[in-house]
């Protein structure tokens, strides 16, 4: 998950490398006489990585513009805390001094997306960050998460 | 093994028998009260240990995994890796992966990614299967020339040995039989 704006800027600089790399892949796959065919699959894994990296920076940016996903039964709850963090522009620094926790437990909580944190610390996170989340309960053969 | 600084393993590849794996840090965890979902990475080792298994088959023994599962993350949503082998056999080992594997989710097609449930990224087929993500390298060419910021040239494994947010560098594992 893309956290900081040099994280940003550095995978945006590599989406652009990576179509300049994948042009000279398909260059070499030509000299070494394969088939289109076979370039096309040989390219594929290079393409389908460099979609995924894409799909993270298109995450950062809905996340800088407030947009947010959908939580479905807190599954992804921690990495919208994470996003909502982001968005408001708090620092880990600032997000631990607010807690009174060290910025290292913080980036801990982060790369772990808050997993095993009780409702009572995600409830003190969520008040930190003056945000704030509303369930909505739907009868379970509406969503099925 | 032991995690650094900034939870990764120091750069280098690390081998390991897929036994070894399992009673390694990277499952077992750290033992000093880190939260650690030993049983989930367990599991995802049980599914890695099911594509390897059809990798050998096909004479592929090269194989490496890096990504969060390699880092120290409690409970890393899969095992991201890649394997070594000729271009030209691509087509070839394709077919034959595919032979042997029922749902032929062997394949790297960008349009064969899904979603899942609210996740920011679409997933390979086998990913959907197996919680596993192996990518094909073809070996250690001359390269694009292109550097990342460490020096090292942007072949396609070394965007498995560097973190994918900030590209920091780091160590990863390779599979032995």
């Amino acid at each position: 998950m893309i956290k900081t704006e040099s994280a940003y800027r550095e995978a945006v600089e590599k989406l652009n490398q990576d179509k300049e790399f994948i042009e000279l892949e398909k260059k070499k796959f030509v000299e070494m006489g394969l088939d289109k065919e076979h370039i096309e699959l040989a390219i594929q894994p290079y393409v389908s990585f460099h979609e995924q990296l894409k799909e993270e920076v298109e995450y950062y940016e809905r996340t800088k513009r407030g947009e947010f996903d959908t939580v479905i039964n807190l599954r992804t709850l921690g990495r919208t805390l994470i996003a909502y963090r982001i968005y408001i522009g708090m620092s880990q620094q600032e997000l631990a001094e607010k807690l009174g926790v060290s910025a290292s437990q913080v980036s801990r909580d982060e790369r772990n997306e808050y997993y095993g944190a009780t409702i009572e610390r995600i409830q003190q996170i969520m008040d930190a960050l003056n945000m704030v989340s509303v369930t909505k309960i739907n009868p379970s053969d509406v969503v099925s998460a | 093994m032991e995690f650094n600084d900034f939870g990764l393993l120091p750069p280098g590849d690390y081998k390991l028998t897929i036994e070894q794996l399992k009673n390694s840090l990277l499952v077992i965890g750290p033992q000093d009260g880190t939260i650690w979902d030993a049983e989930w990475r367990a599991f995802l080792v049980d599914q890695l240990e099911l594509m390897v298994k059809q990798l050998w088959s096909v004479g592929v023994n090269d194989i490496f995994i890096d990504g969060s599962f390699v880092e120290n993350k409690a409970h890393p949503n899969d095992i991201d890796g890649y394997f070594e082998c000729d271009v030209k056999d691509l087509q070839t080992l394709v077919r034959e992966l595919n032979i042997q594997e029922p749902d032929k989710i062997w394949t790297w097609d960008s349009k064969s990614r899904k979603p899942y449930k609210g996740y920011t990224k679409k997933q390979l087929p086998m990913w959907h299967k197996y919680r596993v993500e192996l990518y094909p390298h073809y070996g250690f060419g001359p390269g694009t020339g292109i550097l990342d910021k460490y020096g090292n040239n942007l072949l396609f494994p070394s965007a498995f040995r560097q973190t994918r947010d900030t590209f920091q560098p780091k160590g990863i594992v390779k599979i032995v039989k």
